[in-house]
């Protein structure tokens, strides 16, 4: 036994029991010293320890806001009680919390992407929200009942209940009482140790206590790189142990190389405002090259039987995929290679990793931005054997299995669009698309140059991966600080 | 890419083998369509962007007959000379509508499932590759409900007509904004600001185009021959559009014959159903797929993709159907020979590494900079790059800066409207989700802003860093930035600054070179209610391009 436990056992021995004040004034113990000890003797059978049992209810951050203006789903419901609004408009945080608690609740339904309020939603209104009512109760200091939707209130964080299991007092056992008159407090035991001591070597001949190793330990927080992070630092590693060197490009773009030097025609339906974000601010992008604008045009006229138009080329937009920062590369490339200036031997292999955005409806589980990732091959009579080999390979490093099958992409033919399995998903999931670039967009004829290139998605790969236990795209955006911390390693 | 439902028993009735419905999925997806889904009755499949001919069942059903060598059949060609209809066009048309072209289809059977499907393929088709009626559209009408063989294509003022599944006699205009195909493709003509093009024959408007039919020649099940138009911007588009229909028309056992449209003096008779050739050695196809094959076994993968082929010298000279649309020159032609031989059986050859990989001196250094971070206990955040005036500037307590920001003109989303000139916005959004976690709260991030210079934009990579705790003050973030400019070996200094975020007097800012490269500061408690959140807030945000590092 620990000389604090004796002293303690023999304390309660005396008193039979006794509150922790008394034992702290006695023992001329701290808190935490006759706790430990407490723990100590009870684990050993030699004392029983009485807790007074209690909860206190506290609002979160989050509770309070709805405790003052009323939960996201039924403001958002009192909004719709009238007309139904587009989901596609439902884009802030709340709208989003909102729309998911009146699915959830069954309250509101979605008819061709409206969100409109039903029977049981309009009767709901009529009355308080009951969590609402709990949240003002709380707010306002009075008490709650149990089964008071304290469960739910407390799965959506929005209030805390602090268990307050108050230690109030200890009694001795029959087995303590035996023990108590066998133990007497060994002077020369030594608990922790200090500088002192260690210096003066005084340990020398005392006896070193022993501690609980199985006590329980409050969880420490590591900090940690963000996952999409890992997963991005992991395609990399992949990709320049095959070979490949980085590069990089701007992320917004004049049209020119997101669309238009990828043999993408203007009319085309990726140039929708659907699906691209134009900018307002700068509307129009200068383009350096001009031999190659004028290249460019040529082809689109000559092969899209239409009449180019530079001012849509110059329009500034946010990328839809990475692929521009290739369409530059190559462009630049295979100019150096035909000068001679390149010093590089062929095959040479680039690629280049970042953000692109969608115009698309944003909600709990979709995102406007995304990560891509993009290789490219130049050299000289490359093949869709070689591409294939390429991304089996670079997939491999990454834990999945790939397939091949026809597809379409304007800038490439052949194409081939490529699939995914891993043991996490246990399906085919589509990855990307690659091809043999054509030769209107590398300007130059395959017979001489040809370039191999693909581009696939990032987050597909993390989801891929093992034990993360993410599941959604939208949760790695989440940036919660306990999202953080709950986040196992990639 | 839209997805047609298909009646399997129609489809089936159109290939004329008996297939197995494994077998039909898996020679569909080797062709390079998605089979999304496949019930008793009906198969699902997402269309190719780049085959409108197999945008229907008698395309799909003419692709897989070919691609199991069971169709023989490699030309299209009219069945009589004599133009059955023609079509006299106004100049006055030019500048809304100006082209047409035509075909006639006689004898064609019709039931219930082939008369939806034809319709349903024209919608589709006009949708998509004819970008929403605007570039393509085809009208069909039944041939014996015409009154005269003359009909003409001009622009007309406001009339009335009775549309296809109307009563009334409805004027232009009010179709335009009261009937469903008015509504949804007005605009492919400018909703009828400079007039209407309208196709009549003897008696009146047989449609307006690109709108809709005139009651009177609605196609039904008892139809027996057709008249087909298809207008357009595109001369080219509407040319190869038609021969496409015509071998549809065909494959369904109709007779099919021109149209001739008259433009002042000149006429010109549709469909052109012209003969093209292709040749491409067989050394170029290898070379491409990385495989072997000799001039027969490329004669006889040509013809699974429905191209009648033939050596011709060294070459193989590749004859592009009528109704392949999508053939630009011969690097389509490759990737036919490349689905034909099949991907599967594509073996992957491996490339030499004469170069050695590395990474971008950018990635090396932010990579260094995050394992600081990592290692004084931040924890990395990621945030979207999208945001808006209220988030970037509002809730910090900024006026937005005019011209500042990247700004965006048709954000489907409310929430979106610019790039985000800084991080710390974003810190704290996370910070405030993060409520009810135990403190302290320590994150960081490491990635772009975005901000317009001179018309230009400039992408820079920032760090910003926020501690929140109830003890959180001034020098522990000053601490932070100490290190980082140490372990870099940057010289800066901090002068006095003033933001609208941080508390007056609370607040640095970071010199080096005398340039401003970032700031540090305590979160004034007015931003703090904004993001709701309740422990005082230290942060410090710096531009990493201004550091001299990379």
């Amino acid at each position: 036994m620990h000389n604090y436990e004796v002293r303690v056992l023999n304390l309660l021995e005396k008193r039979g029991s006794a509150s922790l004040t008394e034992l702290e004034e006695h023992s001329k113990l701290g808190k935490d010293q006759v706790l430990w000890a407490l723990h100590g003797l009870e684990s050993k059978g030699f004392a029983m320890l009485r807790y007074k049992e209690g909860q206190k209810v506290v609002l979160s951050a989050e509770g309070r806001k709805y405790a003052e203006h009323g939960l996201p789903e039924s403001r958002l419901l009192r909004r719709i009680s009238e007309s139904g609004v587009k989901a596609g408009s439902l884009d802030s945080e709340e709208d989003r919390i909102g729309l998911q608690w009146l699915m959830k609740k069954k309250l509101a339904q979605m008819e061709n992407g409206i969100l409109k309020i039903n029977e049981a939603g309009t009767a709901a209104l009529k009355k308080e929200f009951p969590e609402e009512r709990v949240l003002k109760r709380i707010a306002e200091g009075k008490g709650v009942h149990p089964g008071d939707e304290l469960d739910s209130l407390k799965r959506r964080s929005l209030i805390e209940v602090e268990s307050s299991n108050e230690f109030e007092s200890a009694e001795i056992t029959q087995k303590g009482r035996e023990a108590a008159k066998s133990s007497v407090e060994d002077s020369d035991e030594i608990g922790s140790i200090d500088r002192e001591m260690i210096l003066r070597m005084s340990w020398k001949g005392k006896k070193l206590s022993e501690y609980d190793v199985s006590a329980m330990v409050e969880r420490q927080f590591a900090a940690k790189k963000h996952p999409l992070k890992q997963t991005i630092d992991r395609i990399k590693d992949a990709y320049t142990s095959m070979g490949f060197r980085e590069i990089s490009g701007p992320t917004i773009e004049p049209a020119f190389w997101v669309f238009d030097s990828l043999f993408i025609p203007q009319d085309h339906p990726a140039r929708d405002k659907q699906d691209t974000f134009f900018l307002d601010n700068p509307k129009s992008m200068e383009i350096d090259e001009k031999s190659y604008v004028k290249e460019i045009k040529e082809a689109h006229e000559k092969s899209w039987k239409y009449s180019w138009d530079i001012d849509k080329a110059r329009q500034g937009v946010l990328r839809t995929h990475t692929t521009s920062v290739s369409a530059r590369y190559v462009h630049q490339a295979i100019a150096k290679i035909l000068s001679e200036e390149n010093a590089e031997a062929l095959p040479l292999k680039v690629f280049s990793l970042g953000r692109l955005f969608r115009n698309e409806n944003i909600d709990y589980r979709h995102l406007a931005d995304f990560y891509q990732h993009d290789g490219i091959i130049i050299g000289k009579d490359l093949t869709m054997a070689n591409l294939f080999d390429t991304l089996i390979k670079l997939y491999g490093k990454l834990g999945i299995k790939l397939k091949f099958k026809p597809s379409y992409f304007p800038f490439v033919e052949p194409a081939a669009e490529f699939y995914g399995f891993s043991d996490v998903t246990n399906e085919w999931v589509e990855l990307g698309g690659s091809g043999i670039m054509r030769s209107e967009v590398t300007g130059i004829s395959r017979n001489k140059i040809s370039v191999l290139a693909w581009g696939a998605g990032v987050e597909r790969v993390l989801l891929m991966s093992k034990n993360n236990g993410i599941k959604s795209i939208a949760e790695l955006y989440n940036n919660g600080i306990g999202f953080a911390r709950d986040m196992r390693s990639v | 890419m839209p997805v047609v439902k298909i009646n399997k028993d129609y489809l089936n009735s159109l290939i004329r083998l008996k297939i197995s419905d494994e077998q039909l999925q898996d020679q569909i997806s080797k062709l390079g369509l998605e089979v999304e889904d496949m019930t008793k009755d009906e198969i699902a499949i997402e269309l190719s962007p780049a085959r409108p001919d197999l945008l229907d069942p008698v395309g799909i059903a003419r692709a897989l007959r070919y691609f199991m060598h069971k169709n023989n059949k490699f030309h299209y060609e009219l069945d009589g000379k004599t133009p059955e209809i023609s079509i006299s066009v106004s100049p006055g048309i030019k500048n809304v509508r100006p082209f047409i072209v035509g075909v006639v289809a006689k004898g064609m059977k019709f039931d219930d499932i082939s008369l939806a499907q034809l319709m349903s393929f024209t919608d589709k088709f006009c949708d998509t590759f004819g970008r929403k009626r605007k570039k393509i559209a085809i009208g069909i009408h039944d041939l014996d409900a015409i009154e005269s063989k003359e009909l003409t294509y001009s622009l007309a003022k406001d009339e009335k007509f009775t549309a296809l599944n109307s009563k009334s006699q409805d004027s232009f205009s009010l179709i335009l904004k009261t009937n469903k195909k008015g509504i949804d493709y007005g605009e492919a003509i400018g909703n009828g600001k400079e007039g209407y093009p309208v196709l009549k024959d003897s008696i009146g408007v047989l449609a307006l185009i690109p709108i809709i039919n005139s009651s009177r020649t609605k196609v039904t099940k008892s139809t027996k021959n057709l008249f087909v138009d298809i207008t357009g911007t595109s001369e080219y588009a509407v040319e190869k559009s038609i021969d496409m229909l015509t071998a549809m028309f065909s494959d369904m056992g109709a007779k099919v014959f021109p149209v001739t449209v008259l433009r002042g003096n000149s006429g010109k008779t549709y469909p052109l159903m012209e003969t093209r050739y292709i040749s491409i050695s067989l050394d170029e196809i290898l070379k491409s797929l990385g495989v072997e094959f000799d001039y027969r076994a490329a004669i006889s993968l040509a013809n699974k993709m429905g191209y009648e082929a033939a050596l011709v010298g060294k070459n193989i000279r590749f004859r592009v159907p009528e109704y392949r649309i999508d053939i630009i020159n011969e690097q389509d032609i490759i990737e036919d020979m490349a689905i034909a031989y099949g991907y599967d059986y594509i073996q992957p050859v491996g490339l030499p590494n004469y170069n050695s990989g590395a990474l971008e001196n950018t990635t090396i250094r932010n990579k260094a900079l995050e394992d600081i971070m990592v290692g004084l206990s931040f924890t990395q955040a990621m945030n979207s790059y999208l945001t808006n005036e209220s988030s970037n500037y509002e809730r910090m307590d900024m006026r937005p800066a005019k011209g500042e920001a990247v700004t965006v003109t048709n954000s489907v989303n409310s929430s979106i409207s610019m790039v985000r000139t800084w991080l710390l916005p974003s810190l704290m959004n996370n910070l405030s989700k993060s409520q009810h976690e135990k403190m302290p709260h320590k994150l960081f991030e490491l990635d772009m802003a975005f901000k317009v210079k001179e018309g230009k934009v400039s992408e820079r990579y920032h760090i910003a860093a926020v501690i929140s705790d109830t003890k959180a003050n001034l020098n522990d973030i000053k601490a932070v930035i100490e290190e980082i400019m140490y372990l870099n070996k940057v010289k800066y200094s901090v002068s006095k600054c003033s933001h609208g975020s941080f508390i007056e007097g609370r607040c640095g800012e970071i010199r080096v070179g005398g340039k401003s490269v970032g700031f540090f500061g305590e979160l004034h408690p007015k931003v703090l209610n904004n993001f709701a959140i309740g422990e005082p807030v230290v942060a410090f945000e710096v531009d990493l391009q201004e550091l001299g590092i990379y």
